[in-house]
């Protein structure tokens, strides 16, 4: 990925750090627009955060993908830091909430197709064990965050599944991967009852046009609205 | 030798009469076998023990069809001694990282194990009293990215046997933990934008 900074460097302080997949663009767009100081944005695609990422450091982490570091690096910068225990302000991330990645159809086929019981298999423990497995790099960075003494927030993502994605298995992973990272101390942003409608999804108007997995900047706006809510 | 041959034979013995569950793991389909007593050897001759000798010993990868009558007849054999008794089939994940079939020992250990794997599942589906547990899938299986093996990608890590373990307990015990599933059905078609998304952010259109 090579890419070029946001014109979000401004001259106030900076109320928090983004650092996420995707999924943080619209909330850094509605921070932007609504002159809310901030650093950061993407750094990857979500699914870049289910192998092992990064690499703890001496008060630091380092992503393994250069040009991933170097997005990081210059997000530092921006904020006159050397490194990330030197965070001052919230850092607000989106890393491990893809559900739609873990829900990938052709994973759960399998037991689609042999597991007597399709609700007790989403209950049971082996569905959590199996989602957690594939978290764990993104589990491992949140604890090394927070061993740093960070404030982290994790913001829950679109209610929206594509169509290479099981939607069971996208609602019920993305309950465990929100509760996983709580339990580690981080705070969890979660807008669903705001931004989903009837049907458990994603209200029309807050969905990205020509696109099937991401919200569009009102979505953005409603987490935002969530972040300053929680104090962030 | 022979004495504690006999021991071991009745220790044997005395196990299977008295067990309720005999496990099996099914390792590997390649075997030496001696040219003319027919003795199948546990390891390569002169690899641990004594000398290989071509002309004594000959490599014999195991087809579909022998391993199948072999374990039909073991199985015949057990219940002969133990009519109640249940027997749990599983597939070893440990992968080969040498073969002696001439093949590349990626194809050699794809042989194996699905070889393996399906003369387990077809004596599930002939044995009322014969089942199996898939050690094997939780394993290897794609979710799990590798994850349960050691940094040498061949030994399974004791996270990934304390895994194993606690699924085979649960299934034994016919337990299910739950929690609160919130599930509704609906979805819509898609792909993924996410490498877009990111771009735009940063060089909006």
């Amino acid at each position: 990925m090579s890419v070029t900074m946001q014109s979000s460097t401004t001259t106030a302080p900076a109320r928090f750090l983004l650092l996420g997949d995707s999924h943080v663009g619209p909330v850094g767009r509605a921070a932007a627009a609504a002159r809310i100081p901030h650093s950061g944005g993407p750094v990857g695609a979500g699914r870049d955060f289910f192998g092992d990422f990064f690499d703890a450091a001496d008060h630091d982490i380092v992503f393994r993908l250069p040009d991933m570091d170097h997005c990081f690096r210059g997000f530092l910068t921006e904020l006159n830091i050397d490194c990330v225990a030197e965070l001052a302000v919230p850092l607000i991330s989106t890393i491990g909430f893809a559900p739609h990645f873990v829900a990938t159809k052709q994973n759960w086929t399998l037991y689609r197709s042999t597991v007597c019981d399709w609700e007790d298999f989403l209950s049971s423990s082996l569905f959590g064990d199996i989602v957690m497995a594939m978290l764990a790099p993104a589990l491992a960075f949140y604890r090394q965050l927070c061993a740093f003494g960070l404030r982290v927030a994790a913001v829950m993502p679109p209610q929206r599944v594509p169509m290479q994605a099981d939607a069971d298995v996208f609602l019920a992973a993305q309950n465990i991967i929100g509760q996983c990272v709580a339990e580690i101390g981080v705070e969890v942003i979660d807008p669903r009852r705001r931004i989903t409608d009837e049907t458990g999804f994603q209200r029309k108007e807050l969905c990205e046009v020509n696109d099937e997995i991401h919200g569009n900047l009102a979505w953005g706006r409603i987490v935002l609205s969530e972040l300053l809510d929680h104090g962030l | 030798m022979l004495e504690a041959r006999t021991r071991t034979f009745s220790a044997i013995r005395d196990a299977v009469t008295n067990a309720s569950c005999f496990i099996i793991t099914l390792g590997l389909t390649e075997a030496w076998i001696h040219r003319t007593s027919r003795t199948v050897y546990p390891v390569c001759p002169g690899t641990i023990r004594g000398l290989f000798d071509p002309a004594a010993h000959e490599f014999h990868n195991y087809s579909f069809g022998e391993i199948h009558r072999d374990l039909a007849d073991t199985i015949e054999l057990l219940h002969e001694i133990n009519p109640e008794l249940r027997i749990l089939l599983t597939v070893s994940p440990v992968p080969l990282t040498a073969t002696a079939s001439g093949d590349h020992a990626l194809v050699a250990n794809a042989y194996t194990k699905s070889t393996l794997r399906s003369v387990a599942g077809q004596l599930v589906r002939e044995h009322d009293q014969v089942d199996y547990f898939p050690s094997y899938e939780l394993i290897t299986g794609q979710p799990f990215r590798s994850s349960f093996y050691k940094a040498n990608l061949r030994e399974v890590s004791e996270e990934g046997v304390d895994f194993v373990i606690r699924h085979l307990m649960t299934a034994l015990q016919g337990s299910v933990d739950r929690a609160e599933p919130t599930r509704v059905p609906p979805r819509e078609p898609g792909g993924d934008e996410c490498d877009d998304a990111i771009l735009d952010y940063y060089s909006p259109r």
